[in-house]
């Protein structure tokens, strides 16, 4: 019984991201030009030079095994792996009911691997953690579990799950999205409480141990949040783990963490990129966001007769091509192609999109494989966009993966 | 289907190209922003499906072995492989005296292989060729030997060794850069002429015997144009293949061939990207350009104080950061950061290069890892860089690596 094996969550169906899921399960889901959701929650555990990594898929997984197939495949000499394993029905001829049971049915990995420890994490969310200081936390404390949490306004609470703690960083209550009022505050801290982060380092023991019997359990709802965890805390030995004592060396003070389980809540985490004082940054050499990287050129700046390309607080990818147009506070995927006299602003391309002549996009995220015809307005009038695309709650216009627009 | 096996020549010096060659062999000069010269030969036989690849180094070859193992490492079950051979003194204790002798100092390699054809190319030209219909037309003419060859106007003869043809495309005379007048014409074609591009398709077992030949000739240099090629052709068994008949799917206009031996051809190549109608593309999904990308997110761009970015005819690629500056006919390579109000006019910035604010770079060439403070010209007086830099007779100023200027 040695080291730490990884179990990464990456079933998720991401309804809430719909259309962007229409096609590919939520961890495959674009994002920043270059990266998946996916990519985040590994470069965590690779930066952290941990590599013994089984990543659960489930729901329309294949855009996701693509991915890791290309981007993150290990070569075969040494003991590290990262490897897609597919809901197999092992078990009984189910789906996975809740995260535990995603654990449960893939208990036979974790029995065949033996690890010491085994960390359990999700991989929808934009941060950057170095994993192995978690671990150590974990190890110094010697509880059964430890959760991950970040330190949130008090106001912010009823959004999350919210851990009560002892002084010790002990857990000692929790409640699921509660009232404000409600809310337990961090001990000498009555501003702020302690949301979980969905992330677990279990004691392999305590783990299968506890999977067996919420297996068994026909009341649980097999989720480790909800069942598990509330079994666990009050033996009093499982411990919270604060994202903000995480040190990266070159990243900002205050730590980032954002779910992007909404369309707006995506759209904002992308306009975080953006800016001098950006609160995140995909560009840090003290802590390389490795991806897969097609086989594309730089991007491609050209004039059009007197259209000249202005380019404000945006991010171009590779492969991208840019003939006489205007780009202001966007994120621009792969290849992503732009004619003469297109004005884009506070858009998100996923890449492989073409732009034709003189369109106007305002506020829209495009998925891959959209094209737009010449002089086409979207996010201007948003009675007209919700005729044809998803229009989020705060206006931002989603065009749907493939689709052709104004032809 | 003839078993193909490939030896690229990558051990030149290019002394010419200093001091871009200072720290590295010429095949691994950086070129187009993402790439080395030696990529492109190697997506000539990746994309032509050939891909059992010995790759000769031998001065300097270092960064050349790292860009190996990082972007051309197949991981393979099959019998595929591009690997580098280091120049190992098999038969004696010196260096390769031509390239003949690099062949026949590893003619190990070809004799323990069971290939019916072998293909010997340099890497340091930038064009793209399917060498599959090289080889179908050396089976067709069933040649001991096929040089490919370009056509060219009559009048740039002195510049290249000038291959004499018959009706039948045979090889009947050849003259290393001979005067206008005296250079031989193309059957039909009395204003062209056909330029040696230094690629050879040869009968294995024909090769094997002929290196043997050559290594014991003591009056011969152990070159394949100086002494293989005239030793061979009188038989009527060598062929030219014409580089125009190459057709590729997605590239059109004329066939382009570019040595980027000098300084100069070295600018204008970069400078051939971004032309508005440009003779070379990097972009063509059909024929991808494989390359090793580090893990870097989009060029970012943001504005600073009064001043945005404007770019104009201009390749940026993954990684740059660029800040309220003007640029315009360059190239940038990876991890370019370029401050505010800065201008770069017909540059090439090779990557991982720092500028500072309020600095102008005309017709620049800056090597990698050079900082350069703010307020800082290069290239507008070139009488001043003349006492730092290595200036070309056409004016290109050169920084070399790991400059710091300004400071």
């Amino acid at each position: 019984m040695s080291g730490i094996l990884a179990m990464i969550l990456a079933g998720g169906e991401g309804s809430r991201l719909y259309p962007l899921t229409s096609t590919r399960t939520k961890p495959a889901v674009p994002f920043g030009g270059n990266y998946r959701l996916v990519d985040f929650a590994l470069n965590n555990f690779v930066n952290a030079d941990l590599m013994k990594i089984y990543v659960l898929t489930q729901f329309k997984s294949q855009s996701l095994n693509i991915h890791l197939r290309k981007a993150w495949r290990l070569s075969g000499i040494s003991n590290r792996f990262i490897e897609a394993v597919p809901a197999q029905q092992r078990v009984n001829k189910n789906w996975y009911s809740g995260t535990a049971d995603a654990i449960y049915q893939n208990a036979r990995f974790i029995e065949k691997s033996d690890p010491e420890h085994v960390c359990i994490f999700g991989s929808d969310h934009i941060y950057k953690m170095d994993v192995q200081q978690m671990v150590e936390y974990h190890k110094q404390k010697a509880g059964s579990l430890t959760v991950a949490a970040i330190r949130v306004q008090k106001s912010q609470a009823y959004h999350f799950g919210i851990i009560e703690v002892d002084e010790e960083g002990r857990m000692i209550g929790f409640a699921e999205k509660p009232a404000v009022e409600d809310a337990k505050t961090i001990p000498g801290d009555p501003d702020h409480v302690l949301a979980s982060m969905g992330n677990y380092i279990f004691k392999s023991d305590v783990l299968l141990k506890e999977l067996y019997e919420d297996a068994k359990d026909e009341s649980s709802s097999h989720d480790f949040g909800k069942d598990i965890i509330g079994k666990l805390y009050p033996k009093g030995d499982v411990f919270i783990y604060k994202l903000s004592d995480n040190y990266i060396e070159g990243e900002p003070e205050t730590a980032y963490w954002r779910d992007v389980g909404t369309i707006d809540s995506y759209w904002d985490a992308h306009m975080d990129l953006l800016g001098d004082d950006a609160p995140f940054s995909l560009y840090n050499k003290n802590w390389p966001l490795h991806t897969y990287h097609p086989p594309l050129p730089p991007a491609t700046f050209r004039d059009h007769g007197d259209s000249v390309s202005d380019v404000s607080k945006s991010l171009i990818g590779a492969g991208s091509y840019i003939n006489g147009a205007k780009i202001e506070n966007s994120i621009l995927g792969f290849r992503s192609h732009l004619c003469k006299g297109v004005v884009i602003k506070d858009s998100v391309f996923l890449g492989n999109a073409k732009v034709g002549a003189g369109a106007r996009l305002n506020k829209v995220i495009l998925d891959k494989g959209v094209e737009i015809a010449p002089g086409t307005v979207i996010g201007e009038n948003l009675e007209q966009d919700r005729k044809q695309f998803t229009v989020s709650d705060n206006g931002v216009v989603v065009i749907a993966k493939g689709t052709k627009v104004g032809f | 289907m003839a078993k193909v096996l490939s030896m690229i020549l990558a051990g030149g010096e290019g002394s010419r190209l200093y001091p871009l060659t200072q720290s590295r062999t010429k095949p691994s000069v950086p070129f187009g922003g993402s790439y080395r010269l030696i990529d492109c030969v190697l997506n000539n036989f990746v994309n032509s499906s050939l891909l059992r690849i010995y790759v000769l180094t031998q001065f300097k070859s270092q960064s050349l072995n790292e860009h190996l193992s990082k972007a051309w490492g197949l991981n393979s079950i099959t019998d595929t492989f591009i690997d580098a051979i280091p120049a190992q003194m098999r038969t004696g204790k010196h260096w390769y005296s031509g390239t003949a002798d690099a062949i026949y100092q590893n003619l190990q390699f070809i004799e323990s292989d069971e290939a019916d054809l072998v293909c010997i190319f340099g890497s340091d030209h930038i064009y793209k060729m399917d060498i599959r219909q090289k080889l179908a037309f050396h089976q067709k003419k069933k040649a001991v030997l096929t040089v490919s060859a370009i056509r060219l106007p009559k009048e740039q003869a002195y510049h290249f060794g000038i291959i004499e043809v018959d009706d039948a495309g045979r090889m009947i005379g050849f003259a290393e850069k001979p005067t206008v007048e005296e250079a031989k014409t193309i059957p039909g074609e009395p204003d062209f002429v056909l330029a040696s591009m230094g690629n050879y398709v040869f009968d294995s077992k024909a090769l094997q015997a002929e290196l043997i030949r050559d290594a014991a000739d003591e009056k011969s240099s152990h070159d394949f144009g100086k002494d293989i090629i005239p030793h061979l052709y009188p038989d009527g068994k060598v062929f030219v293949y014409d580089f125009t008949t190459n057709t590729i799917a997605g590239e059109s206009g004329e066939a382009y061939w570019r040595d980027v031996g000098t300084i100069e051809s070295y600018w204008e190549g970069n400078m051939d990207l971004i032309k508005s109608d440009p003779p070379s593309s990097l972009y063509n999904r059909k024929w991808p350009l494989h390359t090793h990308y580090p893990a870097l997110p989009p060029a970012s761009f943001r504005d600073s104080d009064q001043f945005i970015c404007t770019i104009r005819k201009s390749l940026i690629s993954d990684g740059c950061h660029i800040s309220g500056a003007t640029i315009k006919k360059s190239v940038l390579g990876f991890n370019c950061v370029v401050g505010t109000n800065s201008n770069i006019y017909e540059s090439v910035l090779l990557g991982d290069t720092k500028i500072g604010s309020n600095c102008i770079l005309t017709k620049v060439i800056v090597d990698k890892d050079v900082q350069i403070a703010d307020n800082v010209q290069i290239g507008v007086n070139l009488e001043e860089d003349r006492k730092c830099f290595t200036v070309s007779d056409e004016g290109i100023v050169v920084i070399p690596k790991g400059a710091r200027i300004g400071f």
